[in-house]
């Protein structure tokens, strides 16, 4: 090579190679295209022109004879716009393109086609130390992204949302922290139905949403499944309760489904902390208000306040209590009549549970199943209950069925039938002297499933009621999936039957879809004549399935031995 | 000087689709100054142009209003400050130069870069949009003015030629300010008339019916030893053979090693001793136009890159016209007939090499061998782009004359 040559060559190593300046490739060209008074210089991949210098604005281009003399290799032809040109190309080593320059005035020396490829080769060195450079930080910064984010919807996760509150509640900051807890409602039964792919489209449209409503400055967070958190800085218990229902519109917008429009809700939980508190006890607050607010019906807003953390500290040390009385045997069956309506003849009875504390004395269910429930003690109580209304059957051989509850976790226990049939066997036990009641949302939780066990218990001989109807999530459409022999319609709406329309409404509509489907219905909770009268009445002569009624008007819960047996034989034992 | 020798040239062509006029003045007042050069300029009607080269101590909007007044006021006018105005009177510094330009047979556009554009690259691509606005009349060259000291001017170069392509020629000069080399400036009017001073760079589109031709020479030779560019960023040059630039430059040339501590003397010693980097096509010539002492760094008109090779470069009198004869005779011999004008954009440096007699002689030498009006300046760098893709220049003279 000439001297003029090696020494362009040296000048383009070292733009190249300078530490503090992003290498450009387009440049670099161009700079070679001076050197060798190039009018044009080309970078040329096997689909079109990724740059091109010498002919103007870009739809002057001739793309095709660049692609054509790059792919030829000649070394002379024709460009339109600059006439007829000598050519030199060399491949840009490893990047899949070709460097092209063409020149008017003289063919290119041997010197001259030599510095070209150098060129490229030095191109190609540089492209590939950049691509590896680049490679290795994308692999970085993934790694860090992924660390930290939550895969499917690029939002920060619960370490970090952790890492955040660690920092914003440092006891050197003033500001006060306000942690929204967004979870969405009935989100498992959306992935159940309508399939995990839809279900993950839903979180990230979701975390999209969030995004779209939250205030400047604010951190959103997955902290796992369909949970998400807000974190607001500085913000007013109206100004979260307002952003809260702002996120819940949002949230509730139609979600595209195949041809149909899919709708959810989210419940939402607000708590704050001041610097200096505990940022899991401020996660732990808003989710447990979030609870609450999805206690109270779903689709709510709800604040965390000190009553709210009493009631779960009495249910932890319910909780410990429970198991002292699993162990000790302190729970007790009683039994509730189930009549007909209007006359009052006792049909069935319903067993339940009640704990005889050493203490507090007879303790209801609602003080401690939801405790029971958080432990895991619940499955060892129910079985309580199934095993003594089965004794009950066994011991007194009462004519009428007893219908024990089953709570969801029981419900959905693998272990439930065997163990059922079992002891149905032990205590030489007509199935059909039992009867399960399930509520709607221990059935929706897992549909499939739920049909599946409820097939079991049909199939073992035990009749099966759904529980509360009316209050779970599009009731009636589910008698059509579950294969069950009555409902039971919550004492909510028999209360105000015959009062609120509504409930009426719902009464008739429950009535008319069980008349339908051949069920039974019992109406619980009901206290006065009153409403016996309106209930009879509802049912219209259309209806032919039976009604019954259940509530302290005919009959309190008390203990098996009170109700089944005459009192003077009590007397005699 | 005074206004009786301001000099007066006529285009001499017989029918006249095309014309060119060269109005002279050395009157103080920029107002007077602008019309009265203008006056003698405006040869024929439909001026479409009218360029100016004046002294850096003018008032440009004033010179600017001096030449609205005796012009209908739509003409373009673009211009800047010099190293020394040309024309055929003489080679001045401070007076006001102008050729007008105009004919059926000319159609001119402007395009004028604003400081915001605060890339030399960018304001170089800006302004070649004055070739998109012009009626192509069948052969358009681009006029690049340029702020001398504002950045690597092959940066100009290099924006227009990315919007233009190989088949627009480019050609003009960097505005001087008499070797002071601390501010120089550009002005041009707006298409209301009104008269901006604060730009980087102009562009002016010339199309003609007939070609137009240009020449490029510069007559310096490379002496003595050949060295090594070891360190370098942009314009600035840290380290020759690895040895403090300024240091190694003053040695190549002979020259005291505390030259730089006097601004001025070093500018002058300077401006006549550039330095040629190796290129294919020859030496490139690099006018060196500033030094720090204490950093002993130097600084070129344009980009001198690390690991070039350069030399000391060496012109003397006889070589200078000898180059200045053959850029003339380069652009006319592209013509298809008499030039209608010639604007000359002769490096600063090449003056420095010539005494009066002898610059004398040069103009007269061009005036037989153009035949047509001639206006120029003396300039920090010069721009002739009609082959290849660079056109960047120091240290020489570049001619555009008007077919």
């Amino acid at each position: 090579m000439s001297t003029w040559a090696l020494i362009s060559l040296t000048e383009v190593i070292a733009a190249v190679s300078r530490p503090d300046v992003e290498p450009d490739i387009a440049d670099t060209v161009r700079r070679v295209s001076e050197t060798l008074d190039a009018e044009v210089a080309a970078v040329i991949s096997e689909t079109g022109v990724r740059s091109a210098l010498g002919f103007g604005s870009t739809e002057n281009c001739p793309v095709k004879e660049l692609l054509v003399l790059a792919e030829s290799n000649s070394p002379a032809g024709h460009l339109s716009g600059i006439g007829p040109v000598h050519l030199a190309t060399a491949h840009i080593e490893g990047s899949g393109m070709s460097l092209l320059l063409a020149r008017t005035e003289e063919r290119f020396s041997p010197d001259e086609v030599a510095f070209v490829r150098a060129v490229g080769r030095v191109l190609g060195l540089s492209a590939k130390m950049r691509e590896a450079l680049e490679a290795e930080r994308i692999a970085v910064d993934r790694e860090r992204h992924l660390a930290q984010h939550d895969a499917l919807t690029g939002l920060p996760n619960r370490t970090t949302i952790e890492r955040t509150l660690t920092t914003k509640l440092h006891p050197s900051r003033t500001q006060t922290v306000t942690a929204l807890f967004v979870d969405l409602d009935n989100f498992k039964l959306t992935n159940d139905t309508l399939g995990h792919a839809f279900g993950d489209e839903v979180l990230m449209v979701v975390g999209n949403r969030l995004g779209s409503v939250v205030r400047r400055g604010d951190t959103i967070g997955r902290l796992s499944g369909d949970e998400f958190v807000v974190i607001c800085t500085d913000i007013a218990e109206r100004a979260a309760q307002n952003l809260a229902a702002r996120i819940q519109e949002a949230i509730s917008q139609p979600i595209r489904h195949g041809h149909s429009d899919h709708v959810i809700s989210a419940s939402v939980g607000i708590a704050t902390a001041r610097p200096g508190d505990s940022p899991e006890q401020l996660v732990s607050n808003a989710d447990l208000a979030m609870y609450r607010a999805k206690q109270r019906g779903r689709a709510r807003i709800d604040v965390f306040d000190a009553a709210l953390r009493a009631d779960l500290e009495n249910r932890v040390s319910i909780g410990q209590e429970l198991r002292r009385a699993t162990r000790n045997g302190e729970f007790v069956a009683y039994l509730q009549p189930v009549v007909t309506l209007p006359e009052g003849e006792v049909v069935s009875y319903e067993a339940l549970v009640r704990w005889a504390h050493p203490s507090r004395g007879i303790v209801s269910p609602a003080e401690f199943i939801p405790a029971a429930e958080d432990s895991g003690l619940v499955i060892s109580i129910d079985r309580f209950v199934i095993e003594s209304a089965i004794k009950i059957q066994a011991g007194f051989g009462s004519p009428r069925p007893v219908a024990v509850n089953l709570s969801a976790r029981t419900f959905a226990d693998q272990s439930l039938v065997p163990w059922l049939r079992e002891k149905l066997i032990e205590y030489g036990v007509s199935p059909s002297s039992l009867a399960v009641e399930v509520t709607e949302t221990a059935l929706i939780e897992r549909v499939e499933a739920a049909a599946a066990q409820l097939e079991a218990i049909r199939e073992l001989g035990m009749k099966v009621m759904i529980d509360d109807f009316g209050t779970g999530y599009s009731s009636l459409s589910h008698l059509q999936v579950f294969d069950v022999d009555g409902v039971k319609i919550d004492r909510s709406f028999v209360a105000s039957v015959g009062e609120d329309a509504r409930s009426s409404a719902i009464v008739t509509a429950v009535l008319h879809m069980a008349n339908a489907l051949d069920l039974v219905v019992v109406a619980e909770g009901v206290e006065s004549d009153a409403q016996v009268q309106t209930l009879s009445e509802l049912r219209s002569n259309k209806i032919t399935v039976p009604l019954l009624g259940q509530g302290y008007l005919f009959g309190k819960p008390q203990p098996a031995i009170q109700i089944l047996v005459p009192r003077r034989e009590v007397a005699a034992v | 000087m005074n206004n009786t020798e301001i000099a007066r040239t006529r285009s001499n062509q017989e029918s006249r689709p095309r014309w060119t006029g060269v109005g002279e003045s050395v009157t103080a007042d920029s107002y007077a100054a602008g019309a009265e050069a203008a006056a003698d300029a405006l040869v024929d009607d439909e001026v479409a142009l009218l360029i100016v080269f004046c002294g850096h101590q003018h008032n440009y909007r004033e010179l600017v209003s001096g030449i609205q007044s005796v012009t209908d006021g739509n003409a373009q006018i673009v211009g800047c400050t010099t190293g020394g105005e040309i024309a055929l009177g003489g080679v001045r510094d401070g007076s006001v130069v102008i050729m007008a330009i105009g004919g059926s047979g000319l159609a001119v556009a402007a395009e004028i870069a604003h400081r915001e554009t605060d890339d030399l690259r960018s304001a170089g691509e800006y302004v070649a949009g004055a070739v998109d606005k012009v009626d192509d009349l069948g052969h358009t060259v681009l006029m690049l003015l340029s702020d001398g000291l504002a950045g690597d001017q092959q940066e100009v170069v290099r924006g227009a030629y990315a919007r233009v392509g190989a088949p627009i020629p480019l050609v003009g000069g960097c505005a001087g300010d008499g070797l002071e080399m601390t501010k120089t400036t550009l002005f041009a009017t707006e298409p209301d008339g009104t008269c901006v001073t604060d730009v980087p760079v102009v562009g002016v589109a010339i199309s003609s019916i007939a070609p137009m031709g240009i020449g490029v020479e510069h007559g310096w030779e490379p002496v003595g030893e050949a060295v090594l560019i070891t360190r370098s960023q942009g314009n600035t040059v840290y380290t020759i053979d690895e040895e403090p630039a300024l240091d190694r430059y003053l040695r190549l040339h002979g020259a005291p090693l505390d030259l730089a501590d006097d601004h001025e003397a070093f500018t002058r010693f300077a401006a006549t001793h550039p330095l040629g980097v190796v290129r294919r096509s020859g030496n490139e010539v690099r006018f060196i136009f500033g030094a720090d002492p204490e950093l002993r760094t130097i600084t070129s008109i344009a980009a001198v890159p690390s690991g070039s090779m350069a030399w000391a470069m060496q012109g003397t009198a006889d070589s200078i016209l000898e180059a200045t004869d053959a850029a003339c005779t380069a652009a006319i011999e592209q013509l298809d007939g008499p030039p209608v004008g010639l604007l000359a954009f002769d490096c600063v440096a090449r003056r420095g090499q010539l005494n009066q007699e002898q610059i004398y002689q040069g103009l007269d030498s061009l005036q037989a061998k153009v035949g047509a009006p001639i206006a120029g300046f003396y300039t920090y760098g010069e721009f002739a782009r009609v082959k290849g893709a660079s056109g960047f220049h120091n240290q020489t003279l570049v001619t555009l004359a008007i077919g």
